[in-house]
């Protein structure tokens, strides 16, 4: 099995203004996925991220770095897959594409030959 | 909606649960002069828990996590607006605040009737405390309560800007004895739950899930008071409640179109609620509206079909119900009804009806032509049933109310 990382891109705002309904059916539906994946043996680790951090490029120190930018990752993934087409089909149904969100899919790559 | 699925959405709730304990817990704690800090602080916890919950999955303890999280928030916007408004004073609470609140669910519960009961402040009219009672109390968001109660966002926003400056100065319910609170308030904050699952329950007809929200929480909320103090009116509620909640499954067909009583596939009925129901109706019971609807909707739960119901002991009911309540005009239009079933006087029933004429002053134009429509077509006369389908039509609330007038006058007279 292969491992891929996801990166999940979306809006520093997203879930602002959403009612309380919708907040718990988002939640439900990522949940139910994750247990798909888990049962199916795809699912390895997840964390959120928080909005902000910080960036260090030619030695200067800035915060960011994705303060201008609509898509900031929000969290990642990692997950096991036989292949990229496998990967992409499970990504496919992920809630978060579905709410318009933006997934970057990477393969990791492997040390051993 | 499958009996699983009912059963389900009574028991995942977790938001709009959470989010009436901590709004009460926090006023408790903060005061009610900070309601507004406390309900931005309770929807930024939500959000945090969607950036989180989705990806590292629920913690052990949601309700102690999120209670912690909006309480930290809201310390942090009292500070904030301190800062601004230099005469605000300190909450007693700020001091050494608990690291994590596993608060134990007698006092979450006691909390929230608190703030039940402050929203059915007597300044307040009915609507307005409905309305702020599922702002505060259930979570519901002004596009939610405007979907839910049909009425404009403006209006809705107007009652609660207003209902808001009542809650900020009723802080005094939270430190008065409960029991003084609830003998003084009960018979409004029996009447506005009423109300609430009674809006859910009419305008649901198979549209969207929010109607049947208003029920759940209805059902939530008088779950609340029962536990705290078993009285026979709460009891009464809780059981008409559970009875109707019982045919929710059966109520719309597939493409979720509303099914009337007759139409409905009785063994979809959640028996389990209709249990739950039975086990609720007080043994010696205080005659009560509440306790004559659950009476009313019990036996329409144990009748095997249609054609089984008993509609005298309906009618009867609905008699005695007519002589507590005086004046309703629903009431009388569903003794009406049932009575037409019972080999009263068709003609002598219609004539009644027709005394009616203000409920559609009321905005229940819907169910009064509905009603004449139907008495109609058991005298017989087709022609007159079909201009009073056309009536209902214009009378209309929603657009399975529509459907279901269309359906009719596509079917013969009869079937009704």
């Amino acid at each position: 099995m292969k491992e891929f990382l996801l990166l999940i891109r979306e809006n520093p705002d997203y879930g602002t203004g959403m009612s309380s309904k919708e907040m718990q059916d988002c939640i439900n539906e990522h949940i139910a996925w994750v247990k798909e994946l888990t049962r199916k043996g795809h699912y390895k680790d997840a964390n959120p991220l928080e909005a902000t951090g910080a960036v260090i490029k030619n030695n200067v120190i800035t915060d960011g770095p994705y303060i201008e930018s609509k898509e900031c990752v929000s969290g990642i993934y990692f997950l096991k897959a036989d292949s990229l087409e496998a990967v992409m089909e499970i990504v496919k149904d992920c809630p978060d594409v579905k709410r318009g969100n933006t997934i970057e899919v990477r393969e990791i790559m492997a040390l051993e030959v | 909606m499958t009996a699983y699925a009912v059963t389900h959405a009574l028991a995942d709730r977790l938001f709009r649960e959470q989010s009436g304990a901590m709004t009460a817990v926090l006023i408790s704690r903060f005061g009610a002069a900070h309601l507004d800090a406390i309900l931005d602080a309770v929807q930024d916890a939500f959000e945090a828990a969607l950036k989180r919950w989705r990806y590292s999955g629920i913690p052990d303890n949601p309700a102690a996590w999120l209670m912690t999280v909006a309480r930290n928030n809201a310390i942090n916007r009292i500070n904030r607006d301190r800062k601004i408004h230099t005469d605000i004073s300190l909450p007693d609470a700020f001091e050494n605040p608990e690291p994590e609140l596993r608060l134990p669910a007698s006092f979450v519960q006691d909390r929230q009737l608190r703030l039940l009961l402050a929203c059915c402040h007597p300044e307040l009219s009915e609507k307005s405390q409905i309305i702020i009672t599922l702002s505060v109390l259930c979570g519901f968001g002004t596009a939610e309560i405007s979907g839910a109660l049909l009425m404009q966002k403006e209006a809705v926003k107007k009652s609660l800007t207003r209902a808001k400056a009542v809650l900020r100065n009723s802080g005094r319910i939270f430190e008065t004895p409960l029991v003084e609170s609830l003998e003084a308030r009960s018979d409004t904050v029996h009447m506005v739950l009423y109300l609430i699952f009674n809006e859910g329950y009419r305008t649901t007809r198979g549209t969207s899930g929010i109607s049947y929200e208003l029920c759940f929480e209805a059902i939530r909320l008088t779950g609340i008071i029962y536990d705290h103090h078993k009285r026979d009116t709460t009891a009464a509620l809780l059981a008409l409640q559970f009875f109707n909640t019982a045919r929710f499954p059966a109520r719309t067909d597939e493409n979720g179109a509303w099914l009337t009583l007759e139409e409905q596939d009785r063994s979809l009925w959640d028996q389990a609620l209709i249990r739950q129901g039975f086990s609720c109706l007080p043994q010696q019971p205080s005659l009560s509206r509440y306790y004559l609807e659950a009476l009313i909707a019990s036996v329409h739960c144990t009748a095997a079909s249609f054609a089984q119901t008993n509609w005298r002991q309906i009618a009867v009911l609905y008699q005695t119900l007519e002589q507590l309540v005086p004046g309703s005009d629903i009431i009388t239009l569903n003794r009406i009804i049932a009575e037409s079933y019972t080999g009263v006087n068709l003609q002598e029933l219609l004539d009644q009806l027709e005394t009616l004429h203000s409920l559609v002053a009321d905005g229940k134009g819907f169910e009064w032509a509905m009603a004449r429509a139907h008495l109609l077509c058991k005298l017989g006369v087709g022609d007159a049933r079909n201009s009073v389908l056309q009536q209902a039509l214009n009378y209309a609330r929603t657009t399975a109310d529509r459907q279901l007038v269309l359906r009719k006058m596509g079917k013969g007279c009869p079937p009704f």
